[in-house]
């Protein structure tokens, strides 16, 4: 390349490697300089809106035009942008939060029985244990009888359904953790979930009574 | 500057890279350092039992961390599987903490509790017994190695150097009582951690108290991952305010 027509116009980058090679000193693109400049401005704009700088304590730059409101104990607060509030702003606000909110205060006044016996309640309490129960029981009962692998953990239905939410708020096996055969779930679970959970194991053991049912 | 001057120097060129890199590192924790708020105030955290500590020290030692993160991050996907988020102050007595990154399984932060140990030792020693597909690997030693504990006291004494308040005398010993109650204190005691270690093995039940295993200290760590702090206490706003 380099000849009558093309001289040598950068410098290289003045060392040699085996004794031959050398190395163009080129400035990068010119897009890739704007592109640099560009996120040193936006670092500046970032210090400004989000919460940035410590100034020792507890104080520090909490951002600007970046307010989020969420419920508190039924007061509404507001918070410099940050995840842990985001998240109860999106559980709180977001589509279908209200809706969601007045059917898990219905099944928390609704008996398992009432639950059962509501189309509109059912549907919505059969998605969410669907969900709690692929998250925290499949694992010892399976999702079928074929599998329930921990100790032929299946639904024998006799107990109930109130018999049912009284087993998954207690666990099974009193004493120490040791002796623990199913944990308890209270602690873990709110109150509409454990109840929608026993409809749905209820609903689990009657599939059992009655193999031909494909529903 | 003339590149030659970095580039044929090692030291040089060592030196601005570390300078370069730190940068960033610098700019992302200091912060968190100078923030008090960081650790959020809450009441329950409290450093491990001897039994409990053996049991995190096996799961490094086993690599557990690799396929499973213990933090779960402030996001609806996640509060929905696993509960509430992971505080600071949860992982305060933790030396190293063991957040992780990589998820091949599920995340361990708040799995203290959801299982038996009994549900526990099957799942370690064959995961593909109780999940069938599982990728996690048979841990088939650790229920029958015993576990190592002669050294306990030293691994206590090393992390008191680190600030965890395991007591070595009376002083000590009064302020775990003021900050965690008189049952928990007695656990912290050093001279103790033994007896304390065999105790806790007894109450668990499915151990042969005369040789405890590693399975036993696994699982005692297992279950109180994520449990010590009672969450019913706080209203839902309260560790938002911490940030
Ligand atoms: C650690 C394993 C384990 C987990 C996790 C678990 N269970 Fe159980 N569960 C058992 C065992 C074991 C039994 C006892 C089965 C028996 O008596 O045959 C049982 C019994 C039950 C029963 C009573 C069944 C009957 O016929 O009396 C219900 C209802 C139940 N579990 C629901 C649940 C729900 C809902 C979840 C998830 C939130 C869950 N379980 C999670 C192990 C577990
Ligand atoms: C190769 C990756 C891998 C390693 C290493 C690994 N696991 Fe797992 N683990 C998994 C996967 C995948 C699952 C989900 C399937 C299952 O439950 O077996 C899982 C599930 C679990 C669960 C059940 C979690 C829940 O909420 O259902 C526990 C507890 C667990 N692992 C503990 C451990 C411990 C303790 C170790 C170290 C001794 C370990 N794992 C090492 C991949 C791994």
């Amino acid at each position: 390349m380099l000849d009558a027509n093309h001289p040598m116009v950068v410098q290289t980058t003045s060392h040699i490697w085996d004794g031959d090679i050398q190395e163009f000193n080129n400035l990068p693109p010119r897009g890739w300089w704007r592109a640099f400049y560009a996120t040193v401005v936006f670092s500046v704009f970032y210090w400004i809106v989000h919460p940035a700088w410590p100034f020792g304590g507890d104080y520090y730059t909490k951002g600007i035009l970046n307010k989020i409101e969420y419920q508190s104990q039924g007061v509404t607060v507001y918070a410099h942008w940050n995840t842990r509030a985001l998240l109860l702003h999106t559980l709180q606000q977001q589509d279908g939060a209200a809706g969601r909110k007045e059917y898990l205060e219905k099944i928390t006044a609704a008996s398992p029985r009432e639950i059962v016996a509501d189309v509109e309640l059912m549907a919505f309490s059969r998605s969410l244990a669907k969900r709690l129960f692929g998250d925290n029981c499949v694992s010892c009962h399976g999702n079928n009888v074929a599998n329930a692998s921990f100790g032929g953990a299946w639904f024998a239905g006799g107990i109930g359904l109130e018999g049912f939410q009284q087993t998954i708020e207690n666990g099974i096996g009193a004493g120490s953790r040791g002796g623990w055969v199913m944990p308890a779930w209270k602690n873990r679970l709110s109150v509409p979930e454990i109840k929608a959970l026993a409809v749905y194991a209820s609903q689990l053991s009657s599939a059992r009574t009655e193999p031909t049912d494909k529903k | 500057m003339k590149h030659e001057w970095i580039e044929t120097h090692t030291s040089h060129f060592l030196i601005l890279t570390l300078l370069v890199i730190s940068i960033g590192g610098l700019v992302e924790i200091v912060p968190l350092f100078l923030i008090k708020n960081t650790v959020e105030t809450v009441a329950g955290v409290r450093p491990y039992t001897p039994l409990e500590l053996l049991g995190s020290n096996i799961y490094q030692r086993e690599g557990c961390y690799l396929c499973h993160s213990q933090m779960i991050r402030p996001l609806q996907e996640e509060w929905l599987r696993y509960g509430h988020y992971s505080l600071a102050a949860e992982s305060q007595f933790d030396h190293p903490f063991l957040w992780g990154a990589r998820r091949i399984g599920p995340d361990l932060a708040r799995v203290g509790g959801k299982y038996s140990n009994t549900w526990h030792i099957q799942h370690i020693t064959a995961p593909r017994s109780l999940v069938s597909r599982s990728r996690m690997p048979n841990y088939l030693w650790l229920k029958d190695r015993p576990l190592q504990y002669s050294d306990i006291e030293a691994h206590l004494r090393a992390l008191v150097r680190a600030g965890v308040p395991y007591s070595e005398n009376q002083e000590q010993y009064d302020k775990n009582v003021a900050l965690f109650g008189k049952d928990v204190a007695n656990r912290l005691v050093i001279s103790r951690a033994r007896e304390n270690l065999l105790a806790q093995v007894a109450g668990n039940a499915d151990g042969n108290v005369v040789s405890p295993t590693e399975m036993d200290a696994l699982v005692a760590y297992l279950q109180i991952l994520g449990t010590l702090v009672d969450f019913k206490k706080y209203d839902e706003g309260y560790f938002a305010r911490f940030r």
